[in-house]
């Protein structure tokens, strides 16, 4: 029993800070494949009276694609509708068209001065952008992801606090053994065995818990549904690799406490 | 010349440095020696073995012990010298949680044998010292004596070059207080180790060469 209380005192600071980080860590992710969704499907039209390079444009704003729109879809409108045309001669005096893909999906204010910048563009006429501005749920997930960042730094500092108090415990509950191994010649790690063996045990069960809950959460069909509403591709792989960090960060943090308590032993 | 295995030049030895508890002594033990240490309650018998097994670093002067500078050691540095060393304390210093096989395990354990010398050594160890039939027990569980009985097997496990006992059998029943004699000088006459016993009164019935030293107002004195 005192040894579950003992277990139970290490994981629980050591879980809600792998929960607060791979939170936090999901979230930016998800935020990011819908920024890319929002961007992947955002253009900026533009209409010019001559031909137009990508460098003309990249100096101007962060250029991801610059396409030619072909006007033959004006003509087959116009064909489609039995008008006789010189194609040829319309061709020359049509205006030109372009999409424009961005790096990253612009704010709303952000959009403006990039119209005004590519409307400098030499041979640009007209600027067309879509007010298509960020939805409920992009805001939603801003908020909630710097809502998270105050959440993490909050349960980091006082799990940290109760790391630290366990690892006074441990200091009282180990010091007489330790002291006396330490006595007959025992070497650090023989003497933190103990510690050594329940940081480790204890990181990877904090790691698995964490592991457990936001798969189960992942796959859960609330959040499927709102995932697949943002068009966000989860794949478990990252959760296992998240893991795998997470395993790295606790074992540094746990062994870093037990070698402090050892450590601090030495001075008796 | 013999062999000097404690060598103390003007020691000093204090735990507040202007309080010398120890003041400027010097002397040695030879090799293969066994060595008495007496004085009153509160001379610093007890400061002086714990500065032979590293615990007090010397605030001045030199101790070397088995060539090993006491006075100019790193902490880290002192495993090195307690392999060397069995130590058995008043308060017996047993590891309480675990069971007595592992406690005369322990020195066994640093020096990593296998498994099975392990094994092997600790059943005859626990023979010498009469506690076969204890050592699943914990030593909660045993009377003072028995207790140091373990603590003596403990010490003994590993051969070690020096013995370095303070008041082993101060509150002991004389069933284990002999015991424990006999193994102190058993092991002196046998294997050669090097025995220093700090003790109230040297016991009459042993019939050995000794040395004696004295100590008296922080001084150590070479009484035989
Ligand atoms: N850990 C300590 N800190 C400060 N003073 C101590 C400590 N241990 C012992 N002393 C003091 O050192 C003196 C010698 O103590 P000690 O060596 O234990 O005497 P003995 O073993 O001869 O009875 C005593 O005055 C004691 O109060
Ligand atoms: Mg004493």
């Amino acid at each position: 029993m005192k040894s579950l209380k003992n277990h139970l005192s290490l994981i629980i600071p050591l879980f809600s800070i792998f929960f607060a980080i791979e939170f936090y860590v999901i979230l930016d992710r998800v935020i990011k494949s819908y920024e890319n969704n929002l961007r992947d499907d955002y253009t900026i039209l533009l209409v010019a009276n001559k031909d137009i390079k990508s460098e003309d444009v990249s100096s101007y704003v962060d250029l991801s694609t610059l396409e030619k729109i072909d006007p033959k879809f004006i003509i087959d409108r116009l064909q489609k509708d039995n008008i006789s045309i010189d194609i040829e001669a319309l061709k020359t005096f049509l205006p030109k068209f372009y999409k424009v893909k961005l790096e990253h999906f612009p704010s709303s204010k952000e959009l403006k001065s990039i119209k005004e910048r590519l409307k400098r563009v030499d041979g640009v006429e007209r600027v067309e952008t879509f007010s298509k501005s960020h939805t409920k749920i992009y805001t939603l997930l801003i908020v909630l992801k710097q809502i998270s960042k105050i959440f993490m730094g909050i349960i980091a500092t006082i799990s940290f606090l109760l790391i630290l108090k366990q690892m006074q415990v441990w200091y009282l509950e180990h010091k007489e053994r330790m002291y006396i191994m330490e006595l007959f010649g025992a070497p650090l790690w023989m003497r933190s065995g103990v510690l050594i063996r329940l940081a480790i045990i204890d990181t990877i069960l904090s790691v698995a818990s964490v592991y457990g809950v936001f798969y189960y959460l992942l796959n859960s069909n609330i959040l499927q549904n709102l995932i697949g509403e943002i068009n966000f591709g989860f794949d478990s792989s990252y959760l296992l690799n998240d893991s795998v960090f997470l395993v790295g960060l606790g074992l540094f943090l746990t062994l870093f406490s037990v070698i402090f308590v050892s450590i601090r032993q030495v001075k008796e | 010349m013999a062999n000097k295995v404690i060598v103390a030049e003007d020691l000093t030895l204090a735990y507040k440095k202007d309080e010398p508890v120890i003041k400027n002594s010097s002397f040695s033990i030879e090799s293969g020696s066994f060595v008495f240490i007496t004085g009153p309650s509160g001379s610093g018998k007890s400061t002086l073995i714990k500065s032979f097994y590293g615990a007090l670093k010397p605030l001045r002067g030199e101790l070397i012990i088995g060539g090993v500078e006491l006075h100019n050691i790193k902490k880290s540095k002192l495993s090195f010298l307690r392999k060397y060393l069995g130590i058995i304390f008043q308060d017996y210093k047993l590891i309480n949680e675990w069971s007595v096989k592992k406690n005369v395990m322990l020195p066994l354990l640093i020096a990593g044998y296998s498994k099975e010398v392990c094994e092997n050594q600790t059943k005859k160890l626990l023979k010498h010292v009469k506690l076969s039939n204890k050592a699943d027990k914990y030593p909660l569980e045993l009377s003072g004596g028995e207790q140091q009985r373990v603590a003596m097997a403990r010490a003994l496990a590993h051969n070690p070059v020096i013995i370095l006992a303070d008041e082993p059998t101060g509150n002991l029943d004389d069933y284990s207080s002999n015991l424990i004699w006999n193994l102190l000088v058993g092991a002196n006459e046998q294997l050669g180790t090097t025995v220093v016993v700090v003790t109230h009164h040297i016991p009459s019935q042993l019939h050995i060469n000794f040395k004696h030293f004295h100590i008296e107002d922080g001084t150590v004195y070479e009484i035989s």
